[in-house]
C-alpha cells in the first residue's frame, strides 16, 4: 500500500543498533566456546595443580590433628593405645560417614577429660549419636560431655537434650550417660544410612583420597627435594604436575579418538594385564610396598616422660573420682533436704493445735481476732516470717484505731463548742427581754438545745440554729426605748453592735448589749 | 524533516499508566495542531481527474478518485515502530491512497519522466507531470497535497505538536512532584 508520510517528530530507539549489538554479541559468544575449548588443555593443567596443592594442605591437616591426639593420648598415659585409637577413628569413620578431621579433635577432648581411651571412645559414641539427634556440631558436644566428665554440667544442659535437673545437679556421668544414651541410641548411624550420610561419606572418601595422594606427593617430593625440604619441592612439584596434566589431556585426547576404533575395550583389558608385569606397574608394586613399611606415626616417649603422664593420669582419675564422690554427697544431702520437708509437712498436717488454731481462724470473722490467731500459728510452727508479717499488720491497724478515737474526741469538740455559742446566744436574747421597760413585742421563743457534731449555727437545716426558721417557742424581748416594730428592735440591736465596735468593744454574745 | 526528540516514547506509557487524563489529551492537543495541515492537503485535492485517461479503473495504474484520495489523507499520533534507523515517528500527516500518493509524488525523481518507461509514447511521463500543479517544498520534501499544506504551514504544526509534547511533560512532572 502505498503511504506517503511527513514525520512531524521522531525518537531514536535504536531498534537496529540492537540488533547489531545482539549480532556481536553472539559473535563474541561463538568465539568464547572456541577460545573456552583451546582454552580447557590449559584449564587441566591448572586444575591438576591446585588438587595436587589440596591434597598436600588435607594430608598436613590430618597430619597436624593426628600428631595433636597422640600427644594426648601420651600425656594420658595411653600412648601404647594409639594404634587402637587410630582403627577406632577409622571405623567410626567408615560407619558414620564423620571425616576423621573432625573426630580425633573430639576424641582428643574427651580423653584429655577422662584420662580414660574405653570412657573416651565410648563418650565419643555418645557424642556422634547426641550431634546427630540434637543437629549440633560434633566437636560442641564432645566438649560438653568433657565438661561433664570434669564435674560441669551446664554444658550438657544446654545441648537441649532433654536432660532433668535433677540428674544434672547430681553430676554423676554415668546417670547422665545412660540417660543420654536411652534418648539418643542409634541417632548417628540412622543419619548416616539416610542420603545426606550417604553423602557425607562420598566426601569422607574424597577427603580420604586426598590425604593419601597428599601424603604421598609429600613423601615423594621430600624425596626428590633432598636437603631443601618440601619448601624447594614446590616448584618441582608444580613443574611436575603440569608435564603429568599435559599427559593426561594427551591421554584424555588419545583415548578419544581411541573409542572410535572397534575391538578397542578388549584392547585396553589386555594393557592392563600387560601394565601388571611392565615397568610402571612394577614401579607401582614398589610404591605401595614401601607405603606398607611406613612406620606409624607414633610420638616416641623416654621412660621418665612415660613415668610422668601415667603419674598425671593417675592424680586425674583421681581428681575424678574425688569430684564424683563429691557430686555424690551433694545428692544426698539434697534428697535428704527434700525428705526433712516432706517429714515436716506431714507432721504439721496432724498437729492438733494447728488443726484447731486453724478451724478457730476459719470461723474467726473480724480481722483482728484473724490477725491474733495467726500470730498463735506463726508462734506455733517458729515462722519468724509470718510472724513479722503479722505484727506489722497488728500495728497498722492499732494505729488506725487510734486515728478514729482522736478524730471522734475531735468532733465531740467540735459539737460543745456549737452548743455553748447556740446557749450563749440564746442567753444574750433572754437577757435582752428582761431588760425591756416599755413596749412589748412578740418574738419567736427558742429553747437551746445540744449541738450535734456536724451542726452549723445560724445555717438552716433540720438541727442547725437558726433565728429565722425559729418559729415556736416564743421568746419575748423588751427593749427600752421606743421600739414599735420588730424591724425597729433588729435595727436597734444591730446599732449597738457596731457602737461597741466603734468603740472598740470586742463583739460577742455576752458582752452585747442593747 | 521531523525533530527528534528523547524520552516521548517513555513519557506516553508513564502517562498511560499514572495520568489517563493527560495521556488521552496529547493525542487530541497533538491533532490540533494536524488538523489544519490535513484539512489544506485534502483541499488541494482536485476534484476531477487532471488528466482524461487516469479515471479508468480497469487498468492496473490506480485510477485517480477524489473521494478514497481525499479518505486517505489524515494523521497519526501514535508512535510507530522503529524504521530501519532504529526512529520511531512521534506524529506522522500521511497519504495513504496509492492515486494521492501518485499525485502527491509524480516527477519528484524524475521531473521529465522516467527512462524507464514502458509506454509506447516517449514523452507519456513527461506530459503526464506536466499535466499536475506543480511540486511544491524543498528537496524530497516536495509535494502537491500533504506536502504542499505542510510547506504553507510553515512548520507552525511541527511548533504546535512540540509544544504540546513538553507542555504534557511539564504537566506530568508537575503532578508527580505533587504525588
Amino acid at each position: 500500500m502505498a503511504n506517503v508520510v511527513i514525520d512531524i517528530a521522531a525518537e531514536f530507539t535504536g531498534n537496529k543498533a540492537f540488533k547489531n549489538a545482539q549480532k556481536s554479541t553472539s559473535g563474541l559468544e561463538k568465539s568464547v566456546k572456541k577460545l573456552g575449548k583451546q582454552l580447557l588443555a590449559v584449564y587441566s593443567t591448572q586444575k591438576l595443580i591446585s588438587f595436587a596443592k589440596e591434597s598436600a594442605k588435607a594430608f598436613a591437616a590430618d597430619q597436624k590433628s593426628v600428631n595433636a591426639l597422640n600427644v594426648a593420648l601420651a600425656n594420658t598415659g595411653n600412648a601404647f593405645r594409639s594404634a587402637e585409637v587410630k582403627s577406632f577413628i577409622a571405623d567410626l569413620e567408615k560407619t558414620y560417614g564423620v571425616i576423621d578431621d573432625n573426630l580425633r579433635p573430639a576424641f582428643q577432648t574427651l580423653v584429655t577429660a577422662t584420662g580414660d581411651v574405653t570412657k573416651s571412645e565410648k563418650a565419643l559414641n555418645l557424642a556422634l549419636d547426641i550431634a546427630a539427634g540434637t543437629g549440633r556440631d560434633l566437636q560442641s558436644v564432645s566438649i560438653a560431655l568433657a565438661k561433664g566428665y570434669s564435674g560441669q554440667t551446664t554444658a550438657l544442659g544446654r545441648l537441649g537434650a532433654g536432660l532433668s535437673k535433677a540428674t544434672l545437679k547430681s553430676g554423676d556421668m554415668d546417670k547422665i550417660t545412660a540417660e543420654l544414651t536411652s534418648k539418643f541410641k542409634g541417632q548417628a548411624l540412622s543419619a548416616a544410612q539416610g542420603y545426606a550420610g550417604q553423602m557425607d561419606k562420598l566426601a569422607v572418601a574424597s577427603e580420604n583420597a586426598k590425604e593419601i595422594i597428599g601424603k604421598d606427593l609429600l613423601d615423594t617430593f621430600s624425596k626428590i627435594a633432598g636437603k631443601d625440604g618440601i619448601g624447594g619441592a614446590t616448584t618441582a612439584m608444580e613443574a611436575l604436575a603440569t608435564q603429568i596434566g599435559n599427559v593426561i589431556v594427551g591421554i584424555g585426547v588419545l583415548a578419544s579418538k581411541l573409542k572410535s576404533i572397534p575391538g578397542f575395550s578388549a584392547f585396553i583389558t589386555g594393557l592392563k594385564t600387560s601394565m601388571e608385569y611392565s615397568p610402571i606397574g612394577l614401579l607401582s608394586k614398589l610404591g605401595a610396598k614401601s607405603k606398607a613399611g611406613t612406620p606409624g606415626l607414633v610420638p616416641m616417649q623416654s621412660p621418665a616422660q612415660r613415668a610422668q603422664a601415667v603419674k598425671e593420669a593417675r592424680l586425674l582419675k583421681e581428681k575424678n573420682s574425688l569430684t564424683a564422690i563429691d557430686n555424690a554427697n551433694t545428692t544426698r544431702k539434697l534428697t535428704l533436704t527434700g525428705d526433712q520437708l516432706a517429714l515436716e509437712e506431714l507432721k504439721k498436717k496432724f498437729d492438733l493445735t494447728r488443726i484447731e488454731l486453724n478451724a478457730a481462724l476459719n470461723n474467726a470473722v473480724d480481722r483482728e481476732t484473724q490477725l491474733r490467731l495467726l500470730s498463735l500459728l506463726a508462734i506455733h510452727d517458729n515462722d519468724a516470717a509470718l510472724a513479722g508479717k503479722i505484727k506489722a499488720e497488728m500495728d497498722a491497724a492499732e494505729a488506725a484505731k487510734k486515728l478514729t478515737a482522736a478524730m471522734d474526741a475531735s468532733l465531740a469538740a467540735w459539737g460543745a463548742w456549737q452548743t455553748m455559742i447556740g446557749n450563749s446566744m440564746a442567753a444574750a436574747a433572754l437577757s435582752a427581754s428582761q431588760s425591756a421597760a416599755a413596749s412589748t413585742i412578740t418574738s419567736p421563743s427558742y429553747t437551746p438545745k445540744p449541738y450535734a457534731p456536724g451542726d452549723i449555727p445560724g445555717l438552716s437545716g433540720t438541727r442547725g440554729f437558726s433565728m429565722a426558721s425559729a418559729t415556736s417557742p416564743t421568746v419575748v424581748v423588751n427593749v427600752s426605748g421606743s421600739v414599735t416594730t420588730e424591724r425597729d428592735l433588729v435595727s436597734a440591736i444591730t446599732q449597738g453592735l457596731y457602737n461597741n465596735q466603734a468603740s472598740g468593744i470586742p463583739v460577742s454574745y455576752s458582752t452585747s448589749y442593747v | 524533516m521531523p525533530v527528534a526528540l528523547k524520552g516521548v516514547v517513555d513519557l506516553r506509557k508513564a502517562l498511560k499508566g499514572y495520568s489517563p487524563d493527560l495521556a488521552k489529551a496529547l493525542p487530541k492537543e497533538i491533532g490540533s495542531f494536524l488538523k489544519p495541515v490535513v484539512r489544506a492537503a485534502k483541499g488541494y485535492v482536485p476534484f476531477e481527474s487532471p488528466l482524461s485517461g487516469w479515471t479508468n479503473t480497469n487498468s492496473k495504474f490506480p485510477a485517480f478518485d477524489s473521494k478514497p484520495i481525499i479518505a486517505g489523507i489524515g494523521y497519526k499520533t501514535t508512535p510507530s515502530k522503529p524504521n530501519s534507523r532504529g526512529f520511531r515517528s512521534l506524529a506522522q500527516i500521511r497519504n495513504r491512497s496509492a492515486a494521492g500518493a501518485i499525485y502527491e509524488t509524480a516527477g519528484r525523481k524524475n521531473p521529465g519522466g522516467s527512462s524507464r518507461s514502458k509506454s509506447r509514447n516517449p514523452n507519456a511521463g513527461r506530459q503526464f507531470i506536466e499535466a499536475l500543479e506543480p511540486l511544491e517544498g524543498t528537496g524530497k520534501e516536495r509535494g502537491r497535497l500533504i506536502y504542499k499544506a505542510y510547506d504553507n504551514d510553515r512548520g507552525a504544526a511541527q511548533d504546535g505538536v512540540i509544544k504540546a509534547i513538553l507542555k504534557a511533560d511539564k504537566l506530568f512532572k508537575a503532578r508527580m512532584a505533587d504525588f
